[in-house]
């Protein structure tokens, strides 16, 4: 084992993760290099006192600060959703309000171009006036006029 | 390795779980809320002083920390260890203030090496040099990346699968990270170390 490999298992023998084989491997090589035998001291030494490391305690106000901060936060997103709702309905009453301004306008002279002439009906009907309506099946076949042709000599 | 957390020690009136705790806490109980904070206020104001380097900002973010767990406490899963994802907040949290502060002096965050500021812990005697006041800013100088996953270990005493939930990272780079810190303190340490032996 190499001092690198070593050193990775000394910090997890400090940690307790490391397996037996790997504890037997590094108490052997630890016998033969000083440099290894220092580290895994200050190893110890350092997780020792860093473990306690006193901290000063939290304000005894923290939990009303937290109260406090929670009510202001939701005043705030409370009044901001009012505005929001106003400010993103503003466009879409505008856009009712352009739509209903143009419509008006157009009103009057939709008539004339939807509804056909009086002389373009009468051209429709003249075409459709051979048309019988076959009283069984309702199709609409041409008059028998228009299927028989002038009689001449056939050959058979 | 189990490991444990130091959390204050919970009172007679109060002896729910933390997934109880959490449970109350979504149907309104605002006493579950209360002990949340008695709770967890400690170890969580005691990593973010170790992770920011100073007591101003660490309490502004312990008190956004529990701000957030008020605010999302429905979607927290009853599965998860409470301690983790309360842990999960703050240090992404910490990682903001970082990122913010990189952004000042216009230092990528991998080169940011947060020192001490003046509000420095009140044991530490100046005028004396003790290993565990050296240590401590040996700990402030580690960078952030190394710092987190150390200060979990070594303070929270949390086992590595913990600190790779908290920190939602591999427990290969737990591993990797803890070794490096560690390497990292010696060198810093080195000198006081032999001095203080």
């Amino acid at each position: 084992m190499n001092c690198s490999n070593a050193v990775k298992i000394i910090s997890l023998v400090i940690d307790g993760e490391a397996a037996e084989y790997q504890k037997r491997l590094l108490d052997f090589h630890l016998m033969g290099c000083g440099s290894c035998r220092k580290a895994m001291s200050m190893c110890r030494d350092i997780s020792e006192i860093a473990g306690k490391l006193p901290a000063p305690p939290p304000s005894p106000d923290l939990e009303k600060n937290i109260r406090e901060m929670l009510h202001s936060t939701a005043d705030i997103r409370h009044s901001d959703h009012g505005f929001r709702s106003a400010f993103l309905a503003l466009p879409a009453v505008a856009a009712l309000l352009i739509f209903a301004l143009a419509i008006l306008p157009l009103s009057g002279d939709q008539e004339s171009i939807t509804e056909p002439s009086g002389i373009e009906m009468a051209i429709h009907e003249s075409k459709n006036a051979d048309i019988r309506l076959s009283s069984k099946s309702g199709i609409r076949t041409a008059p028998f006029s228009e299927y028989s042709r002038q009689a001449s000599l056939i050959s058979f | 390795m189990t490991g444990r957390i130091i959390t204050a020690k919970r009172t007679e009136k109060d002896s729910r779980s933390d997934s109880e705790l959490m449970i109350d806490l979504c149907k309104g109980d605002e006493e579950a809320f209360s002990e949340v904070i008695r709770r967890f206020q400690a170890p969580i104001y005691s990593m973010l002083i170790r992770m920011l380097g100073n007591e101003e900002d660490a309490h502004e973010m312990l008190q956004l920390t529990f701000c957030r767990v008020y605010r999302y406490r429905d979607k927290f899963d009853t599965d998860r260890k409470l301690v983790n994802w309360i842990f999960t907040i703050a240090s992404n949290l910490a990682k903001k203030e970082w990122r913010r502060r990189s952004r000042w002096i216009n230092v990528p965050l991998e080169h940011v090496n947060l020192t001490s500021s003046g509000k420095t812990a009140p044991h530490y005697n100046a005028g004396r040099i003790e290993l565990r006041a050296s240590i401590e800013e040996a700990v402030d100088k580690l960078p952030p990346h190394y710092r987190e996953p150390f200060i979990l270990r070594e303070q929270e005493q949390m086992s590595y699968e913990d600190i790779s939930d908290v920190l939602n990272i591999r427990l290969g780079t737990v591993k990797s990270r803890i070794n490096r810190a560690r390497t990292r303190l010696r060198d810093l340490l080195d000198h006081v170390w032999e001095e203080w032996k």
